[in-house]
């Protein structure tokens, strides 16, 4: 390379950036950056007083409204639970009628249903053995 | 408060190339640092978007655009753009001649420093950012968009042409001392 090429080369590699530069651009940065103003502190005061009421509000609710929706709620309950014994002592009734009726009848089935024709096969099967052993 | 952090480091290694490298794209000191305080400004504002492996391409490249925007607008014609063997009329103040520089070394220095800027801009970018800013082929390829054959090119044909208008400024000055 040219001598001269290579002294200015040399020369330029040694140039530096001035600190002013880095000043003006911290400068520039921060007045970039938004500043708080008062109104923002004044609509963040009254959001959070809104926040505040809405839930007092809601800590006064329940003995208004939700109160007597509750106690009606209470005496719906009560009104449904003796329903509910009332019917179920009448299904109770009702099953025990369907369990005795349904042991009558077993009965009567076993007696005239069953129990003959186990008897005349016991009696076949008695007849049987006593002419096996007499033969 | 991290990225405060990391933006100072990044400005402390990354401003000097910056710096220079817009020196020699728009030849003028002050221009120079306007440039330098844009490019950082825009480092700010997009550093988490920006991966750090190709943050100093990114500064670089950012820096080329600017200043060619810069001399777009202005169309100035103290910097040569594209002026291949135009010679140069009208040069900025601290580039003409000193008759104070009495000392032929310093006389010499601003000669390469008028032959560089008469370069092509792009091949002057190569040049300043392999030879002033020490970046790699690969790194330029990637700053300018080309190709990394191109930049080898550029690069050679750089440093002959440099020489050539080095040897040019001498005889001129001969001519006009005699």
């Amino acid at each position: 390379m040219h001598e001269d090429l290579q002294r200015l080369t040399r020369e330029l590699r040694k140039e530096t950036c001035p600190q002013r530069v880095l000043e003006e651009v911290a400068r520039r940065i921060s007045a970039q950056s938004p500043q708080p103003s008062r109104l923002r502190y004044a609509l963040a005061g009254a959001l959070a007083g809104l926040i505040l009421l809405c839930g007092l509000a809601l800590w006064q609710w329940p003995p208004g409204r939700d109160g007597h929706e509750r106690l009606q709620q209470a005496a719906g309950s009560k009104i449904d639970n003796a329903q509910i014994a009332e019917q179920a002592e009448g299904a109770l009734g009702c099953i025990g009628r369907v369990l005795l009726d349904a042991g009558s009848q077993s009965e009567k089935v076993i007696l005239q249903g069953a129990v003959p024709p186990l008897r005349d096969s016991l009696e076949t099967a008695k007849n049987k053995i006593v002419n096996h052993i007499t033969l | 408060m991290i990225r405060e952090l990391e933006f100072k480091v990044l400005c402390q290694r990354h401003r000097d190339e910056i710096y220079r490298y817009a020196r020699a794209l728009l030849a003028n000191q002050a221009d120079a640092e306007d440039a330098t305080q844009e490019v950082l400004l825009r480092l700010w504002n997009h550093l988490p978007r920006i991966s750090p492996f190709n943050l100093r391409a990114w500064l670089l490249q950012t820096t080329r655009h600017f200043c060619l925007d810069q001399l777009r607008r202005r169309s100035n014609p103290a910097a040569p753009m594209l002026v291949d063997d135009e010679f140069l009329d009208d040069r900025p103040d601290e580039l003409a001649v000193n008759p104070s520089l009495a000392a032929d070394c310093t006389f010499r220095l601003e000669q390469a420093r008028r032959a560089l800027l008469r370069l092509p801009e792009n091949l002057r970018s190569v040049f300043v950012l392999y030879e002033i800013n020490g970046l790699r082929y690969r790194e330029i390829a990637a700053t300018l968009g080309i190709p990394i054959n191109s930049v080898k090119v550029y690069l050679s044909r750089a440093r002959e042409r440099l020489s050539n208008l080095i040897a040019q400024e001498e005889r001129c000055t001969k001519t006009c001392n005699d």
